[in-house]
């Protein structure tokens, strides 16, 4: 896994919130923009910031994107129109950079303080909105673990075939996962994870103190 | 409750750790890179069947809006979501559904035989008009053009369907206990 992260601590000080809904109005703007020049400028003033934020390695989390994009302006020039082309690119570059800026600027936690904000209206309904925290927690904390089982996995492969492995290894992979996602739920369980206390499901959240508000 | 959630969270998260498996390249398909993670979106599907499967997908499309770089190639973070394939992502969701519900419509007819045409029909067909509209929105192409742009993904996803429904059939043979 690539992790991104900017330290620059003035852009790091904005919350998370304002970074969120400053990022969804430039998109809105921008998608409404149609002119290059203006499009050039943003892009330039984009690229400026990643300088001053010491984050000009950025700029890798393009070239996923590249290859599609140079597939559409490829298309814009066949159909003769390569200045709406430079506009999809130039709109999208500075869009994917400025989107991961706000990413890699913005602590997991402070995400999901925002997220619970934006799932109070369920709470207001009488909703619990336990249960979601409780699994992007788990998704969090499994991701890592599965992947150290693929591994482990591969090398059990490795000790018995000369070969590269295959999509075999897929099946025993996943019925390993739908076991470890029988034992979680016992504990879970167990542990009263989706009891109310006093209406409140913050009493006993299983989120560590740290991501917590 | 406890059981649902578990299984929702395991899933995704398996979903994003088929990321990390190597990608493939198809020589027949110009060198196009693969990745397993569409497997794992059908097999979300075909497993969990179509809500517990489509909860699956959008807490993982959650995951990557909190910025974890849980997509295939480590990406991850909001600009996924003004990127080109955003299509792709978001049609995860409906593609699960329609997966789930297309194999539980047809499972009568053989196991593997539904699950390939399942995920054909969500993995292929659905996931494609999300990702084709999406793209042609983001780059203001036109439909047609767009079209042709994603054409070279269709063997690996049909290779990854044929996957998917053989991998069902095993998982379902391994666990006969396991009802949705």
């Amino acid at each position: 896994m690539v992790s991104l992260s900017i330290h620059r601590p003035w852009i790091r000080a904005v919350p998370a919130g304002v970074k969120l809904a400053a990022l969804a109005l430039i998109s809105v703007a921008l998608f409404l923009i149609q002119d290059p020049v203006i499009l050039a400028v943003v892009l330039l003033a984009t690229l400026v910031l990643l300088a001053e934020l010491r984050a000009l390695s950025l700029l890798r989390t393009l070239r996923p994107v590249g290859f599609m994009l140079l597939l559409a302006f490829g298309a814009h020039l066949l159909l003769g129109d390569w200045l709406v082309g430079l506009v999809v690119v130039l709109r999208i570059a500075s869009l994917v950079l400025l989107a991961t800026i706000v990413t890699a600027s913005t602590a997991l936690s402070e995400m999901l303080t925002v997220l619970d904000r934006l799932l109070a209206p369920l709470r207001w309904m009488g909703l619990s909105t336990r249960p979601v925290s409780v699994a992007i927690v788990m998704t969090l904390r499994f991701i890592p673990l599965l992947a150290a089982r693929w591994q482990e996995l591969s090398r059990a492969w490795h000790a018995r075939s000369p070969r590269r492995p295959t999509w075999r290894l897929v099946t025993p992979f996943i019925l390993t996962a739908l076991d470890d996602a029988d034992h979680a739920a016992t504990a879970l369980a167990a542990r009263g994870a989706f009891r109310l206390e006093n209406g409140s499901w913050k009493e006993r959240s299983p989120v560590s103190p740290s991501l917590r508000r | 409750m406890e059981r649902t959630v578990a299984r929702v969270a395991l899933f995704a998260a398996l979903i994003a750790a088929l990321g990390l498996v190597p990608q493939i390249m198809l020589p027949f398909a110009g060198g196009v890179p693969i990745t397993a993670q569409t497997l794992g979106v059908m097999l979300a599907g075909l497993v969990l069947g179509p809500w517990r499967g489509t909860l699956a997908v959008l807490l993982l499309i959650v995951v990557v809006a909190l910025g974890a770089p849980v997509l295939a190639g480590g990406r991850g973070g909001l600009g996924v979501f003004v990127g080109p394939t955003v299509g792709f992502l978001l049609g995860w969701a409906v593609a699960t559904l329609v997966i789930g519900w297309a194999y539980q419509v047809m499972a009568s007819r053989g196991v593997f035989l539904a699950g390939l045409l399942a995920s054909v029909l969500g993995g292929i067909v659905v996931l494609y008009v999300c990702g084709i509209v999406g793209l042609a929105l983001v780059t203001q192409m036109p439909l047609l053009q767009a079209a042709g742009v994603v054409l070279i993904f269709i063997p690996g996803d049909i290779l990854k369907a044929v996957l998917a429904a053989l991998l069902n059939r095993e998982i379902r043979r391994a666990r006969p206990e396991f009802a949705d």
